[in-house]
């Protein structure tokens, strides 16, 4: 009974110990492992703030198969950064002169961190955003996608992104419906 | 967003040339997944005649994409063509202008899987050209001409009628040609079948539409505005809310030889009077001011709302606020000769707003020399009107074009060339005085001014549809 109320016991210290800590390890599909603010990962992950509430952490790495250990890095990075950051009442583009939509614009700091990235770390974060249910994460990213996309002809994006053109006859003529009036000014 | 849904956004984006303010002609392929076995679609739909034409320039640069030994992708694969489909949504509707939602879709098959979302409707200025709202842009369609050169009666918007020819179960998809369109004028509506599909990339000759008029009203009344929802199309005059039973008018139409159709048969299910809030005069608590006043019919998420505008003078007048609490739920709703309601976060717009463009006077008078002129945006939530675009972004010249990119840039187009210099309508010289107050500021919202939605049907049919608000101001 003694061992059985001691063992209780310690299994009950071991769960404060855990909710205590305010990391969680993360593991990457190549085994290395990040530490991450627990408080960000659950605020701006989904997916992680799902595994911390149901207790599917793991102290020695929780494994995340689908991301490589660079996009993990950046993800980790991009949370800890986060967490550090003075939150900014200016998430609202104030570079909104028509009376559009006010898109959620990054911040300075967001907007440095995914213009550092090549075009696959780029790639392999958005993923991996996309993979832990990173809301903000992913609109940074895909707001950069979108600005290396803007003003171009599908020529030009196909040569930023290296995408070969894979269309038949027949699509090239529903295309050229869409493209008619979008090139006619250029 | 249900296929449905999309579909009905791809239509919309269609929306027809004839009117003030719509979205650009386009043709993407998705447009086929709108048409449903109903025979009136809930959506507007461009029509093939008014396609712009292809510059040569495009056969090239399609010339050049349709090389498969195109060689400029090579190297090792990359996998950005992999991105997945709610990614590529995510990055669609980051780009606001639809000229690169267009160019991003057309770089790549698995690009191309995701819908094309609805993008800001533009703006047609006064002079045939075009707005586009996020980037400034102005866009010239040599073809389309200026008023004149297209239907006549198509002021009010264009619907896709009815589908004819395949069943919408069995693909392909019907060309444009497959359908019966109809433009609702101030008092007639004119049901006309679009020429020829091959013709549409063309500039000329114009494929000739059949076009059958019928009228729908007595000549003592005018229409306001029309919309479709749920298969039976509505119009509302000054007094009431009309539905019509459009089969026969179709019937007629589907067999060329027929007979002229006859006046539809219209019943009238809501009566529209508010006599504190007519077309002349709003009465405020105890005072009774002189006012203009628009009415619009849109149809939005399965609802048909009534949108009212007001604008009251003199200027010395009480700040309104009139609205009654619409859950709209990401839904924008533009008004103008030819209403519809949007999808906000698909097309950049400002969710639970009234978008409305400046409107002529019909009698011939003017308010201001801004192409946009009183052109705002109503705020359901804060009952606040702002106008759509600061003076900063474009200035008017004295005639009344925007200074733009393409604004002064030669135009082949004889007709849309004399649109283009023509000055703007005459300035009624009695008005102006009393409304100078109002719009000495060019693009500004006039301070007395206000909007007020209220909803007249929703998609389960009532016979007895909602009472109307009252008019309700406060200071």
């Amino acid at each position: 009974m003694e061992v059985d109320k001691g063992k209780g016991e310690a299994e009950e210290t071991r769960k404060v110990a855990e909710a205590d800590r305010d990391t969680v390890t993360l593991k990457s599909s190549d085994g290395k492992l990040f530490e991450v603010s627990k408080e960000a990962a659950a605020r701006l992950s989904t997916v992680l703030a799902g595994m911390i509430a149901g207790g599917s952490i793991d102290d020695n790495g929780t494994d995340l198969k689908q991301i490589g250990s660079e996009a993990l890095e950046n993800v980790v990075d991009y949370c800890n950064k986060h967490a550090n950051s003075i939150p900014s009442a200016a998430l609202i583009s104030s570079s909104i002169s028509f009376n559009t939509a006010p898109f959620k614009e990054p911040e300075e700091w967001e907007r440095k961190f995914v213009d550092r990235l090549s075009h696959d770390a780029l790639f392999d974060l958005v993923e991996a955003a996309n993979f832990l249910g990173m809301e903000r994460l992913l609109d940074v990213t895909c707001h950069k996608i979108s600005e290396m996309m803007k003003g171009k002809s599908p020529d030009q994006i196909r040569e930023v992104f290296n995408i070969k053109n894979d269309y038949t006859k027949e699509e090239l003529e529903e295309i050229r419906q869409e493209l008619a009036w979008a090139f006619y000014d250029d | 967003m249900g296929k449905k849904d999309e579909g009905a956004a791809a239509a919309s984006l269609l929306s027809a040339f004839p009117v003030v303010f719509d979205s650009p002609p386009v043709f993407p392929c998705s447009t086929a997944m709108a048409d449903s076995a109903k025979d009136l679609q809930a959506v507007s739909a461009m029509t093939s005649p008014l396609s712009p034409r292809v510059p040569d320039s495009v056969t090239t640069l399609l010339a050049t994409m349709a090389n498969d030994d195109d060689t400029s992708g090579s190297g090792s694969p990359s996998p950005w063509a992999d991105l997945p489909p709610e990614l590529v949504v995510i990055v669609l509707r980051r780009l606001p202008t639809l000229a690169d939602r267009v160019h991003l879709r057309a770089v790549c098959q698995a690009w191309r899987r995701e819908p094309l979302p609805v993008p800001f409707p533009w703006l047609r200025l006064r002079n045939g050209t075009f707005l586009s709202v996020p980037d400034g842009e102005i866009h010239h369609f040599p073809s389309l001409g200026g008023d004149d050169d297209v239907f006549p009666t198509c002021g009010h918007g264009v619907f896709k009628l009815v589908q004819l020819g395949p069943s919408p179960l069995s693909p392909p998809a019907p060309r444009p040609t497959d359908s019966l369109y109809a433009a609702v004028g101030p008092s007639d509506i004119s049901i006309f079948r679009p020429g020829p599909a091959a013709e549409t990339a063309r500039p000329r000759p114009k494929p000739k539409p059949t076009i059958t008029t019928i009228t729908i009203t007595p000549k003592s009344e005018r229409l306001y505005d029309a919309a479709f929802l749920d298969g039976k199309l509505y119009a509302i005059s000054y007094k009431q809310l009309y539905i019509y039973d459009m089969a026969d008018a179709i019937a007629s139409c589907k067999n060329s030889n027929g007979k002229p159709p006859e006046i539809p048969p219209r019943t009238c299910i809501a009566n529209l009077v508010d006599t504190r809030w007519t077309r002349s005069h709003v009465t405020i608590g105890d005072e009774t001011f002189s006012c203009r006043d628009w009415s619009y019919l849109v149809e939005s998420g399965g609802r048909l709302l009534r949108v009212r505008r007001l604008i009251v003078y003199p200027s010395t007048g009480p700040q309104l606020t009139m609205m009654e609490p619409l859950g709209f739920a990401d839904q924008a709703l533009f008004v103008g000769e030819h209403s519809k309601s949007v999808t906000a976060s698909e097309c950049g717009a400002r969710e639970d707003c009234v978008y409305f463009v400046r409107e002529y006077c019909r009698e011939g008078c003017v308010l201001d020399l801004h192409p946009l002129g009183d052109s705002g945006v109503f705020d359901m939530r804060n009952g606040r009107i702002t106008p759509l675009l600061p003076e900063t972004v474009a200035k008017p010249t004295l005639d009344g074009n925007l200074r733009g990119r393409h604004a002064t840039r030669t135009n082949s187009d004889p007709a849309a060339t004399r649109h283009m210099h023509e000055p703007g309508p005459r300035v009624h010289a009695a008005l102006l005085p009393r409304l100078a107050a109002l719009y000495k500021s060019p693009g500004r919202v006039p301070a007395r001014h206000a909007c007020m939605v209220s909803r007249l049907a929703a998609r389960v049919h009532k016979t007895e549809p909602e009472a109307e608000p009252p008019a309700d101001g406060s200071g």
